[in-house]
C-alpha cells in the first residue's frame, strides 16, 4: 500500500469529513453575540463553520475520488506495511521520540538550555550517525565527530542567540 | 523626470560614505545570515535590528533596516536550495525548484539563479518605488474588503493548485490552514474559537513557529526517515549567475519584478505571495511548464525576483499610505515613526527626498546581496556536503530556539513541534505544505475581509460577485477550480469545435 493508494485516500477522506464535520458542530456551538446586536453574519463561528463544511466538502470528492479508483476492493488487503517500510517508519518514530524529548521535556524545565542542547545532539548523532560509521569501522571517531558537534552546536547556538540576538534563553 | 533623477543621484551620493558602505555591507550579510537561518525570519530580524539602531541617525537606520530587509529575503532562499526549508515563508516558492536543481548536483546554479533574479526583482522595484508612488498607491486604496477576500482565496487556491501533484489535497490543505489561522480569539468580539480554555491557545497560533514546524521540522523528519545521502555537487558547477539565463528568461524576470512590486504594493499580502504568484503566473506563460516542480530554472527565476521586488513594493504603501505592504515593512513603518519620518500621503509634498533616499537604500541593498551572492556561495554549498545525520540535530535546535526566541514562551516550541508531526504526516499521504501556510498567512485577511464586506453590505453577499475586481478575481478562482476537474475540461473541449464551426 503506498501513502497516496486509493485505499489510504479513503482513510484520510474519512478523517477529514469527521474533522470538517466536527468543527461545523463546534461552529455551531459557539455564541453568535446576538445580545451585543450582532447579526447572523457577525457570528463567530460563520467562518470556522464555513470552512469546516469545505472541509468535509472536499474530503467527500476526496472519498468519491478513492472509490471510483477501486479503494473498496483493496479493504480486505493486509494493512500491516513491509519490512523496509517499517524500518524508514522506525527511524522516523524514534526521530520523533527524540525531538518530543528534547523540545517538551528537557527545554525550558529547570536545565541549561546549553547543557541539554549537548545531550541530544550527541545521543541523535550516536543513534543515527554511529551505526553508519559502525558498519565503515569508525567508532571511536563516530564518537569524537559527535561529541564535538554536539559541543559545537551548543556554544555557536547560546553564543549567537544570547549575546548577539540578546534573546533570554529557555 | 529629470528632478527625480537629480535628487536620485544626490541619495547615492549621500549614501557612498565609508561609514555608510560598512553599515550596508554589515547589515545586508546579517540579513542574509538571519534569512538563511530556518526560524528566523525578515520580520524578527528587523524587529531586532530596530532595536539596535534607535541611536543611529534616522538615515543610518533606515538604511541598516532596508538592507537587512532585502538580505533576508534573498538569504532565505540559501536554505531553500541546499535544504528545502525555506529561510523565510518568501522562499517557499524557491524550494520547490532551487531544491531540485540542487538534489541534482546544481547547487551553485540555483544560488546563481537566485542571486540574480533577487537582485533584479529589487531593482525593477525600485524603480517601480521611484518612478510610480503616488500612482500605484492611489490604485491600492481602491482595493476594498470585497477585493481583499478574494486575493486572500486566490492566493489558497493558487498555491493549491501549483504546488504538489494532487490539487484536491493542496484545497484541503488550504482549507485546512484557513481554519488553523482563526483558531483563538476573534477580532470583533474577542470570543473564543477552538482554544478548549488553553490561553495560548487562546492568543492564536502564531505564523512563524507553525512555519518553521511544517517547513522545517517535518522536512528534517523526512531527511531521517528516507535515508537520504549527501547531495553530488558538481565541482565544474559555475556559482557564478548566468547571463544566459538571464537573457532566456528576461521575460519571466520582467513579469515576476512587476507582479513581486504590485503584490507588494497591495497593503498585507507580502512577499510570500509575491512569489507564488510569480511563480504561478511563469508556469503558466513558460513553454516548459512540465519542469515546474523538477528543477525549473525559470520557476526559481520567478519565485525569487517576486519576492525580492515585493521588498521596495511593500514600502510603497509604507511611503504614501502609511500602511504595510507586508510583515516587515510594517516593523519599518514603525521604525520610520520611532525616527520621526512621517509616511503618508503628504510624503512627496513634504519630504520628496526621502523617497528618493529610500530608493538609494534599495540600490546599496542590492548591490550587497550581489556581492554576497558571489562570495559566500561556495561557503553554502559546503552545508550539503555535511552528512544529513548531522545537519538534522543542528538545524532542530535552531528551529527550536528561533522559535523560542519570536516571543520568548514555551508555548511557539511547541506549537512548531506540533506542526513537524502534522507536516511530517500530511507530507507521508502527498498533501503539499504550501497551500497549509499560506492558508494560516491569509487566514486572518479572508476572515476580517469578508466579516467586513458582510457588515458593510449588511448581509448581502451581491458585492462580492459584482464589484469589477471581485467579480474577476471571482471568476478566476472558479476557473482554476472548476478546470482541475476531468468533466469541466470535456465540456470545454465539447464547446470549442462548436465555436470553431459556428464562426
Amino acid at each position: 500500500m503506498t501513502n497516496a493508494s486509493p485505499r489510504a485516500d479513503l482513510v484520510q477522506s474519512a478523517a477529514w469529513i469527521a474533522l470538517g464535520l466536527a468543527i461545523v458542530a463546534g461552529a455551531l456551538q459557539m455564541d453568535r453575540m446576538e445580545r451585543f446586536g450582532a447579526k447572523l453574519y457577525m457570528a463567530p463561528g460563520l467562518v470556522p463553520g464555513v470552512l469546516g463544511g469545505a472541509i468535509a466538502l472536499l474530503g467527500s470528492v476526496l472519498l468519491v475520488r478513492s472509490v471510483r479508483r477501486g479503494a473498496l476492493a483493496t479493504l480486505g488487503q493486509p494493512w500491516w506495511p513491509a519490512a523496509a517500510a517499517r524500518a524508514t517508519l522506525a527511524r522516523a518514530g524514534l526521530a520523533i521520540a527524540l525531538t518530543l524529548l528534547y523540545t517538551l521535556v528537557l527545554v525550558g524545565h529547570g536545565l541549561p538550555f546549553w547543557l541539554v542542547t549537548i545531550g541530544f545532539v550527541f545521543v541523535f548523532l550516536l543513534v543515527f550517525d554511529l551505526p553508519e560509521r559502525q558498519a565503515a569501522g569508525q567508532v571511536v571517531r563516530g564518537v569524537v565527530i559527535a561529541a564535538l558537534v554536539a559541543v559545537a552546536t551548543s556554544a555557536i547556538v547560546t553564543l549567537l542567540f544570547e549575546r548577539v540576538f540578546l534573546v533570554r534563553m529557555p | 523626470m529629470f528632478g527625480g533623477l537629480l535628487a536620485f543621484g544626490h541619495s547615492v551620493a549621500s549614501f557612498a560614505t565609508p561609514e555608510s558602505l560598512f553599515w550596508v555591507a554589515l547589515s545586508t550579510f546579517v540579513g542574509i545570515v538571519i534569512g538563511a537561518l530556518p526560524g528566523l525570519t525578515a520580520t524578527m530580524g528587523l524587529t531586532l535590528m530596530t532595536t539596535m539602531t534607535l541611536k543611529l541617525e534616522p538615515n543610518l537606520a533606515l538604511l541598516i533596516l532596508i538592507c537587512t530587509y532585502v538580505g533576508a529575503i534573498y538569504g532565505g532562499s540559501r536554505s531553500a536550495i541546499l535544504l528545502n526549508i525555506p529561510g523565510t515563508p518568501a522562499n517557499a516558492a524557491a524550494c520547490i525548484d532551487g531544491h531540485q536543481l540542487a538534489r541534482q548536483g546544481l547547487a551553485g546554479q540555483a544560488m546563481g539563479i537566485a542571486t540574480s533574479g533577487s537582485v533584479l526583482g529589487t531593482l525593477i522595484g525600485m524603480l517601480f518605488l521611484a518612478w510610480f508612488t503616488p500612482l500605484l498607491g492611489e490604485m491600492a486604496l481602491k482595493f476594498g474588503a470585497y477585493e481583499f477576500f478574494w486575493l486572500a482565496l486566490f492566493g489558497v487556491v493558487i498555491s493549491g493548485t501549483l504546488t504538489g501533484t494532487d490539487p484536491l489535497k493542496g484545497w484541503i490543505a488550504g482549507t485546512a490552514g484557513l481554519f488553523i489561522a482563526g483558531i483563538g480569539q476573534e477580532a470583533q468580539f474577542a470570543y473564543e474559537r477552538f482554544a478548549f480554555g488553553n490561553r495560548d491557545l487562546a492568543g492564536g497560533i502564531a505564523l512563524v513557529p507553525a512555519l518553521v514546524g511544517a517547513f522545517g521540522l517535518a522536512e528534517l523528519l523526512v531527511s531521517i526517515k528516507e535515508r537520504q545521502g549527501t547531495v553530488a555537487i558538481s565541482p565544474f558547477d559555475s556559482v557564478l549567475p548566468r547571463l544566459r539565463d538571464i537573457a532566456a528568461y528576461w521575460r519571466t524576470i520582467a513579469r515576476s519584478g512587476v507582479i513581486g512590486t504590485f503584490c507588494g504594493i497591495i497593503p498585507g499580502v507580502g512577499e510570500d505571495v509575491g512569489a507564488w504568484s510569480s511563480y504561478a503566473a511563469a508556469k503558466r506563460a513558460s513553454k516548459e511548464p512540465e519542469k515546474f516542480g523538477k528543477g525549473s530554472v525559470e520557476g526559481l527565476m520567478a519565485a525569487e525576483t517576486g519576492d525580492n521586488a515585493c521588498v521596495p513594493g511593500a514600502v510603497i504603501p509604507v511611503l504614501t499610505l502609511a500602511i504595510p505592504g507586508s510583515a516587515p515593512a510594517a516593523v519599518l513603518l514603525a521604525a520610520m515613526l520611532i525616527h520621526g519620518v512621517r509616511p503618508g500621503p503628504l510624503i512627496m509634498v513634504e519630504a520628496p527626498q526621502f523617497v528618493y533616499d529610500v530608493v538609494a537604500m534599495m540600490l546599496f541593498a542590492s548591490l550587497g546581496i550581489l556581492f554576497y551572492g558571489l562570495t559566500l556561495t561556495r561557503f553554502m554549498i559546503r552545508v550539503l556536503q555535511v552528512p544529513k545525520t548531522i545537519i538534522v540535530p543542528i538545524i532542530l535546535v535552531l528551529c527550536t530556539i528561533g522559535t523560542f526566541a519570536l516571543a520568548g514562551r514555551l508555548f511557539d516550541v511547541y506549537v512548531m513541534v506540533a506542526f513537524g508531526i502534522l507536516g511530517f504526516v500530511l507530507r507521508s499521504f502527498n498533501y503539499p505544505m504550501a497551500p497549509l501556510v499560506l492558508g494560516i498567512v491569509l487566514g486572518d485577511l479572508l476572515e476580517k475581509n469578508l466579516r467586513r464586506g458582510l457588515v458593510l453590505s449588511d448581509g448581502d453577499l451581491a458585492p462580492f460577485f459584482t464589484r469589477p475586481i471581485s467579480a474577476v478575481l471571482c471568476t478566476i478562482i472558479a476557473l482554476v477550480v472548476l478546470f482541475r476537474f476531468e468533466w469541466m475540461r470535456r465540456l470545454a473541449a465539447r464547446l470549442a469545435p462548436r465555436r470553431r464551426t459556428a464562426a
